[in-house]
């Protein structure tokens, strides 16, 4: 089996490919038992990779997108190619994951809106806003199973509108959680301070009237509730 | 029977035993370079013949094997292939309800498994929220929180390695609160001093069974032993009971996720 850096840039391709896709002997030499991610020896290629490989090998990642865009890859190993870019920060991979975000192309395949959600995920890490017009329609392409995206890329733009859009996207407990699990990253991403979130949560919990239930994640050692805007409790996520 | 021992019996794979010899051979592994080939050579639970309910049988992977005889990365890549298709078929381990299971893994292992395909979080989200959940201080709250933060998310990506706990009061207790000492005494191989190293504790839900891990769940990891319990590091010295079971999610935690130092 040849070493990746001495294959062929179609040789390349294939074995980045089937690496992500575990299958066959290319997605061997995973540390099974350390939890190694597939695209972790991938992940390490490309960090050291120099010249003329470090292009070809780029080459390979961009087609792989573009050929997921044709042909449906599973969730799974979409995962896995995303999460590469992602982790590499391979911004060169900016401009065709937004023509696959505008198109809605994947939407046309069995379980497109993930596929979908994971696109724009790696769009958001890569830096890229999109525009408050664009999230709020994704509220309704994907919002109901990832309302932590929508939240998120609102939060790109605005904050508040994003706060303000909090009552519809959380329309459950499993959705609330969603968008509160991202609140440690919103924090150091946007250095956004605890008191002005705690501000934000407590002018949007007027507007869960009837649905309080939401607000209680859990009980405190005095039997106190977990909500959002107990400034005496604690919260979940770090609040 | 040995993999000698079934190139006699059958002839279509002769000669395959020597050649998973050679390709499973690992030169920077002084202790011995040999320990793949041989834990799947001696394997107690792995039988002589194709069994139902019963571990594949080393037949199996020299059929598998054979008409790669020529190339032996192939070869050796078929054998990992082959163990991972093998996973988790030892012995289950009775009354697993009411155990303590004990782990160490590290925290960027953590971070990619709840970073899963269906998460939206980002893995620097995932990184922060974990981040927050350890670091959080010592208090009657930190494990509700942890399990509260952590509810629905895989603490792995692949089958867990495990050991249960003597005293589920400290399930600890026998690895120690220092780094090297746990990874030594459990044999998880190296691990770079820049990566952090977690401890957690765990029990299974209920539709999850455990196993004793043979041969096929250790693959080509060449610090694993046969006899159903861990191998130091650094002494020539079985460690604990150890077991291989599905991945467990975070509230399923026992207690808190906690650094070692």
């Amino acid at each position: 089996m040849k070493d990746p850096l001495t294959m062929t840039p179609g040789e390349l391709k294939d074995w980045l490919s089937n690496r992500l896709r575990m299958r066959g002997p290319a997605s061997t030499g995973l540390d099974l038992r350390g939890d190694e991610a597939p695209y972790e020896r991938p992940l390490h290629i490309w960090k050291t990779a120099k010249g003329n490989f470090q292009h070809e090998f780029l080459r390979a990642i961009l087609a792989l997108v573009e050929d997921a865009a044709v042909k449906a890859w599973d969730t799974n190993s979409f995962d896995q190619l995303v999460r590469l870019i992602e982790a590499g920060r391979i911004h060169e991979a900016t401009a065709v994951l937004e023509a696959i975000a505008h198109s809605r192309i994947l939407l046309t395949f069995r379980h497109g809106a993930q596929l979908r959600m994971q696109a724009l995920r790696t769009l958001l890490a890569l830096g890229w806003t999109g525009s408050l017009d664009f999230w709020q329609a994704q509220a309704e392409v994907i919002g109901v199973q990832w309302p932590g995206l929508i939240f998120k890329g609102l939060a790109r733009h605005s904050i508040e509108s994003a706060f303000s859009s909090l009552p519809s996207l959380a329309v459950d407990a499993k959705a609330m959680r969603q968008v509160l699990d991202l609140f440690p990253g919103l924090m150091r991403a946007q250095k956004l301070s605890l008191f002005y979130l705690r501000e934000l949560s407590r002018n949007t919990v007027g507007h869960f009237r009837g649905r309080q239930s939401l607000l209680v994640l859990g009980k405190g050692k005095r039997g106190q509730p977990f909500i959002i805007d107990n400034s005496e409790s604690q919260m979940g996520s770090g609040l | 029977m040995s993999f000698h021992q079934a190139e006699i019996a059958d002839s279509s794979i002769a000669g395959v035993a020597n050649v998973l010899l050679d390709s499973l051979r690992e030169h920077t592994y002084i202790r011995n370079v040999n320990q793949i080939y041989e834990n799947m050579d001696a394997d107690p639970l792995i039988g002589d013949t194709i069994g139902i309910n019963q571990p594949a049988c080393r037949v199996e992977l020299m059929v598998r094997v054979a008409p790669h005889v020529a190339d032996l990365p192939l070869v050796r890549a078929e054998t990992e292939l082959f163990c991972r298709d093998h996973l988790q078929e030892g012995p289950e381990i009775p009354d697993v309800a009411d155990t303590t299971f004990g782990r160490v893994c590290t925290f960027e292992s953590l971070v990619r498994a709840i970073a899963d395909p269906s998460n939206p979080a980002g893995l620097d989200d995932a990184r922060a929220l974990l981040r927050d959940a350890i670091d959080a201080p010592p208090s009657p709250m930190r494990l509700p929180r942890q399990r509260a933060d952590l509810v629905g998310k895989n603490l792995s990506r692949f089958q867990m390695w495990s050991f249960p706990a003597a005293d589920p009061a400290n399930p600890f207790a026998e690895i120690g609160p220092v780094r090297q000492e746990a990874v030594d005494i459990l044999g998880l191989g190296y691990i770079s001093p820049l990566e952090e190293v977690v401890s957690l504790a765990h029990r299974l839900p209920a539709e999850t069974g455990a196993h004793r891990p043979t041969a096929w769940d250790a693959g080509c990891f060449n610090c694993w032993r046969i006899g159903g319990r861990t191998y130091r590091l650094d002494r020539d010295e079985y460690g604990l009971l150890e077991v291989v079971h599905d991945p467990i999610k975070g509230e399923h935690l026992v207690t808190s996720i906690d650094t070692l130092l």
